[in-house]
Parts: C-alpha cells; structure tokens; sequence
C-alpha cells in the first residue's frame, strides 16, 4: 500500500452551529468528518463551558480529511459563510494517509 | 396567612435557595467543588420528568377541557412579555434588533428551577393548586423564544446594510425550541402522566415524590456554582440590562398574577403562572438565541438571569406574588 497526500483542513467554532457547518462541509464534497468538544482562548476569550447551558460556549474542533481543492474551498467558504458572526478559526495540514478511496471520490 | 416580611426570610432560609448561595460562594473562596458534567444534566432531567409526570396525572385527573384556557393564556404571556420587551429595549435602551429580541425572549421565556422553587414554596406553605400548572411552561416559553427570535429577525430585515443572510428559517427555529432538553422531557412527561394517570404511575410517583426536594437542593448547588462563575462578567451586563431587571420582572409577575386570577385559577395556581412569568430562562435559551441570532450576544441576558432575576424571584418575588395573589383573588 502506498501513501497518498491529502489535506487535513481544522475548523475550531460554535457549538450551536455544529449541524449547519456539518451540512455545508459535506455539501463541498468531503466525505466525512470528526468531530471533538475543546475549549481554549482566543480574539473572542476563553471560551469555556458549562454542561448547564448546553451548547453555549461550547467549541467543537472539525476535522476533516479531503483533497486539497476542496480543503481550500471548505476554508474560504466556512469563513465567509459562519466566522463573520460567529467565534472561530480554520487552518490545514499536509497530510499522509492510506486508503484514500475513504477520502476522495 | 403570615406577614409577607415572615414570608421573604422564610424563602431565603430554605434549604434550596441557601444551596444556590452556597454554590456561589464556593466559586468565590476558590473550593475544589465541582457537580460532574453528567450528574448535573441528570440532576435537570429528574426535575424535569418530575414535574411533566406530575402535571400529567393531575391532567389525566381533571380532564384535558379545563387545560386549554391556561394553556391560552401561558401562550399569551409568553407573546406579551417578549413583545413588550421587544418593544421597550429596542426603543428605550436602544439595543440593536438582535439584542433587543434575544433579552427579551430570555425575560419571556421560563426558568425550570424558578418553576421547582415555587413548587417547594407552594408545598412548604402547604396551598392547594391546579395540578396542571407547572405543564404550562412549555407553551409560555417556547412561544416567548419564538417571538423574541421572529421579532429580532424582523427588525434586522428592516436595517439597510444590514447582514442579510437568513440563518434559520422559522421552522427551523420552532423545531429548535421545541426539542429542546426541557420542552421536550416536560412534555414526555406529561404525555406519560396523562396517559398512565394515578393509577398506573403508583409504582413510579414515590420515586420522583420523595427525591424533588433533595435533588432540588442539588441541582440550586449547581446553578449556584455556574452563577458564580459568571460572576466576573457582571461588569459587562451595563446599567440598561440592570434597570430593565429590576422595573420589569416584578411587572411580569403581576401580569401573570392579574391574568391568573382574571381566568379563575386559585391563588396557588396564580402564585405558578406569575412565578413562571417573573422567570428568565438561561439554561436552554442562550444556545437557542445564539444559533437564531448570530449577532446577538446571550451572556449579557444569561448573567442577568441567572445573578439577578432567578435570586429575586426566589427570596423576595415568590412571596410577593403570593401577597399580591390573595389579595386580588379578593378583589376579582
């Protein structure tokens, strides 16, 4: 098996958006994602939170694992979409993985 | 019936709000207490279900016609005192369209532990009530989260330049409300309730009877804690936010009140309707507004809520309303 590069585009945001920046993402055409609670300080203040309230304050951390056409479209389009309003950060990695049939259609 | 002072030092000195007070102090000196994630959603759940099962039985005993008049009038409350709000924020504290909806979704809306604390009240003085009134909640604050939002989304519609970008449409937006954690599990509950009525919930009723009070407690110690730590975010509430709490919530307790009575309920059962109206959501309602309304900020309405609102209702609110409830139940 040989290895493939890939990219691996970041987004650190809302937890109340969690299902629309979900929607959008795989609407570009990535074809899945993970997803994990974080919290951390940012332009906005530590974002910290508190199982009370739900989701509010809560940050999720999305990873996502495409090729680099649709990293770059998934960055630019998350940015003007939903980190206008709402807290939020995006980056990419150069990434190695195996199986990128799993990746890419 | 004893003088309301009696009746405002004896709702301080009950054990839920004096958990409430012990939360917030163990923020400030500092102590190692922390509810776990898990147990504290647990603790809202069991609150939760309690009370829909509750008011489920007592549906199933009195027969769903009678519910429809309080329920129509909980709806209207709810519209009301977002709308007033609306109103008063936007064009008195000029607060931006999104602001002013979210605040005031936030003041319609209800709080599910303002709503147990009138119940331990309404037992410990030992009043009759409609058994239904606590199923009430749902329709007063989801109606009151939709109008906040509707009116928010109206007033930013109207400002030229403005972000137009529709985030959620209004269905997506009554779907959030109500399947929330705690219209949802009120509702279950009460659907069950009804369903099983008193004779099919024996088994179960003990259980949920015997602990409200004890989990009660628990669960104020984590609202306690979670108010605490909102506490150095008091700065940033502003002295608008301030004067609207203090001049409006008593308001929309003697609306509830002059609405309770009009429509016949017993002093008890107005004592839940104005408790539930004087209320400010802050559990479910910020991360609610926050995905309607991306340029509003809840944490000002949260800290409100939870800092001023909820203590006030809870010591001296309370009483005052059940004052006020037995006399105008003489006067109408």
């Amino acid at each position: 098996m040989g290895f493939t590069e890939l990219k691996k585009v970041v987004i650190v945001t809302e937890s109340v958006i969690k299902d629309k920046v979900l929607d959008h993402i795989i609407s570009i055409g990535a074809k899945g994602y993970t997803i994990d609670t974080v919290c951390g300080k940012g332009e906005r203040g530590i974002r910290d939170y508190d199982t009370l309230l739900g989701e509010f304050l809560r940050n999720i951390k999305i990873e996502v694992l495409t090729t680099k056409e649709i990293a770059e479209k998934i960055m630019t389009s998350v940015v003007e979409k939903f980190l206008k309003n709402y807290a939020g950060i995006v980056y990419m990695h150069d990434v190695e993985v195996l199986r990128p049939e799993k990746f890419k259609s | 019936m004893p003088g309301l002072f009696d009746m405002i030092i004896a709702s301080v000195l009950s054990p839920p709000l004096m958990f409430f007070v012990l939360g917030i102090i163990a923020v400030i000196a500092k102590s190692d207490l922390k509810i776990p994630d898990q147990v504290g959603t647990s603790l809202g759940i069991f609150l939760l279900v309690a009370i829909g099962l509750r008011s489920g039985v007592g549906i199933a005993d009195i027969g769903i016609g009678s519910v429809f008049l309080p329920a129509l009038s909980a709806i209207f409350l709810g519209f009301f005192i977002a709308f007033a709000g609306y109103l008063i924020l936007k064009n008195i504290f000029k607060f931006d369209p999104a602001n002013a909806g979210c605040i005031a979704g936030h003041f319609g809306a209800v709080s599910a532990a303002t709503l147990a604390v009138v119940l331990a009240y309404i037992d410990r003085a030992d009043i009759y009530f409609e058994p239904f009134i606590p199923a009430l909640y749902p329709f007063m604050d989801t109606t009151a989260l939709i109008t906040g939002i509707v009116l928010a989304k109206i007033g930013m519609s109207k400002q030229i330049g403005s972000n137009t970008q529709t985030e959620a449409s209004l269905r997506q937006v009554i779907t959030e409300a109500v399947s929330g954690k705690g219209v949802f599990l009120l509702f279950g509950g009460l659907l069950i309730g009804y369903i099983t009525g008193a004779e099919g919930s024996k088994k179960i009723m003990p259980f949920y009877d015997t602990m409200f009070y004890g989990i009660l407690t628990l669960f104020l110690l984590d609202i306690g804690l979670m108010a605490g730590k909102r506490l150095r975010e008091f700065k940033a509430v502003g002295a608008s936010i301030i004067v609207y709490t203090v001049v409006m919530v008593p308001i929309h307790g003697i609306f509830g009140i002059v609405v309770g009575t009009l429509i016949g309920l017993s002093v008890g059962g107005t004592l839940i309707l104005a408790a539930m109206a004087a209320s400010a959501s802050y559990i479910s309602a910020p991360a609610v507004m926050r995905a309607a309304l991306p340029t509003s900020n809840p944490s000002i309405a949260l800290t409100s809520s939870v800092l001023l609102v909820f203590p006030f209702n809870a010591s001296a609110g309370i009483p005052m309303y059940h004052y006020l409830a037995e006399i105008f139940a003489k006067i109408i």
